[in-house]
């Protein structure tokens, strides 16, 4: 992909219809809370618009936007509302059907969808910084050199992090293990 | 189950649909519309709340607050107690020195003669009297002594601690023999004995040149010396080295009520002086000529003005002052 001027207005509404997805779920992986993620979503596009940067390639652009999510998500985490907010409300969230995948009302059968619930409740139970990590290595592709660039934080804490978060995982999601009885990671 | 292709399907499920990303795109823009340069919206990082320099400051005024607090409740509490050390350190004083005076009292009261002439008020141990007070009871006791001069002789034989001459405080007045000097004044004042000792001299009768005149007739000095000759032996002949071509003559006697007086005479080339109580060191500091006194090895300092000789120890203590008159 070429260089892109996006300060246009028509190139800024399609990076947005094209990387918002990505930047609320990784808000929303870090945040647990619709709500916020869209916060931190708009906070994130904002920034974009007025950085006003020259991209040299789309993996530029995205790293950029994925860093400023993640780094926007912190934010919000650590700020004082959400910091004194119960740790329960996390759960309620995920309780709250506005929250449930969209897949609810599909044809998928129960079982998947159980399993699936039980994924995403078991990574949302995993600790704040496991959490990012496990999304950008399992949803967004990014390998660990990527996800150490976006996140700032060193290749061998992201190993390390990414290790630990398998092992919390395992007891949780053994129940819906398969013939062989374990998670493949 | 493979974990990353399950996650990926829940994590697709959480992506927001389709109303939701037109409304957070209809608010960016309504953002950017409403300020484009991002002054206010996008809050810049503030700088974080510079708790050293709060602390440091808030810790050096508390500090101060304390230092002041402290002064200002300590500073008249230590001064209230150095009142109360000072008053119980004179209190304690006077005490002692209304112990010494019931005791000196008591020693009197033992005699008999005292007992029968001395006032109600001196047989009252427990009143604590001054030092005044005591000499004044003294005086007392030496006007009515013509009868009773047997008793306080033998009282002062018995408590030598009891010495009319001194202070009235305990002093015992172990004067040496041939001691020179002593203050005038107190033998003045308190023993009444004027007739022996002469407190101030005449200076209307006295010449520029120091001679009496001839009008003046028999001089006070002629009286005195006839006391002294008569009543005041000698008690020895001192050597000065220095200056004295004469030497001192210092004596203790008994005056007539009893009491002992001591009187002095010097005689400094040639010139007898007396003592004279209305002089005092201040008049004429020491600086002088040094005399030794070889009977006690003693030394004193000497100093003459005019026909004034004042008289101190070795260590520049005042002694006393002496006048001459010279006799024609």
């Amino acid at each position: 992909m070429d260089t892109l001027s996006l300060c246009a207005a028509e190139s800024f509404d399609k990076v947005m219809e094209f990387y918002m997805p990505m930047v609320y779920r990784i808000a929303f992986t870090r945040l647990a809370n619709r709500s916020d993620a869209e916060d931190v979503t708009q906070d994130v596009f904002l920034r974009y618009f007025r950085a006003g940067m020259i991209y040299t390639s789309e993996e530029h652009r995205k790293a950029w936007l994925i860093r400023c999510a993640v780094n926007c998500a912190n934010s919000a985490a650590g700020s004082a509302w959400n910091r004194h907010r119960a740790g329960g409300d996390l759960l309620e969230n995920m309780d709250d059907p506005n929250n449930q995948p969209a897949y609810s009302d599909c044809e998928e059968n129960y079982e998947k969808i159980e399993r699936r619930n039980a994924v995403l409740n078991a990574v949302m139970r995993l600790p704040d910084k496991y959490r990012t990590v496990i999304h950008l290595f399992y949803f967004e592709d990014m390998s660990v050199a990527q996800i150490s660039a976006a996140t700032g934080i060193g290749e061998s804490t992201v190993k390390s992090q990414l290790s630990r978060a398998r092992k919390m995982l395992k007891p949780l999601l053994i129940k819906y293990a398969g013939i062989e009885g374990e998670v493949d990671f | 189950m493979n974990f990353k292709d399950e996650y990926k399907k829940s994590a697709e499920s959480i992506s927001p649909d389709k109303e939701a990303i037109d409304r957070m795109k209809a608010e960016v823009m309504a953002k950017i519309k409403s300020d484009p340069e991002g002054s206010s919206d996008i809050p810049e990082q503030k700088k974080p709340i510079p708790l050293r320099k709060i602390a440091f400051i808030g810790g050096a005024a508390a500090a101060c607050a304390c230092i002041t607090l402290a002064a200002v409740v300590l500073i008249p509490r230590l001064n209230s107690s150095d009142n109360m050390i000072s008053g119980s350190v004179s209190s304690a004083a006077s005490m002692e020195m209304a112990s010494d005076e019931n005791n000196s009292s008591m020693q009197i009261t033992d005699l008999p003669s005292y007992d029968a002439g001395a006032p109600e008020s001196a047989k009252d141990n427990s009143r604590p009297t001054s030092q005044e007070s005591s000499a004044d009871e003294v005086d007392e006791v030496a006007e009515d002594a013509s009868e009773y001069d047997e008793a306080v002789d033998q009282s002062i034989d018995e408590t030598p601690a009891y010495d009319p001459i001194s202070d009235g405080n305990g002093f015992t007045g172990d004067l040496p023999e041939n001691a020179i000097a002593t203050d005038s004044s107190d033998s003045d004042d308190k023993l009444g004995n004027s007739d022996q000792i002469h407190d101030v001299l005449p200076t209307d009768d006295i010449s520029d040149n120091g001679t009496l005149p001839d009008e003046v007739g028999d001089c006070w000095y002629d009286d005195a010396e006839a006391d002294i000759e008569e009543d005041v032996p000698e008690y020895e002949e001192c050597e000065d080295e220095v200056v004295t071509d004469d030497c001192e003559s210092d004596d203790s006697e008994e005056s007539g009520n009893g009491l002992s007086v001591i009187v002095y005479q010097l005689t400094f080339d040639g010139i007898d002086y007396f003592p004279d109580s209305s002089i005092s060191a201040i008049d004429c500091p020491p600086d002088c000529i040094s005399v030794v006194n070889t009977a006690d090895d003693r030394d004193y300092l000497i100093h003459l003005d005019g026909n004034v000789l004042y008289l101190f120890s070795g260590n520049g203590a005042f002694i006393g002052a002496f006048t001459s008159i010279i006799a024609e």
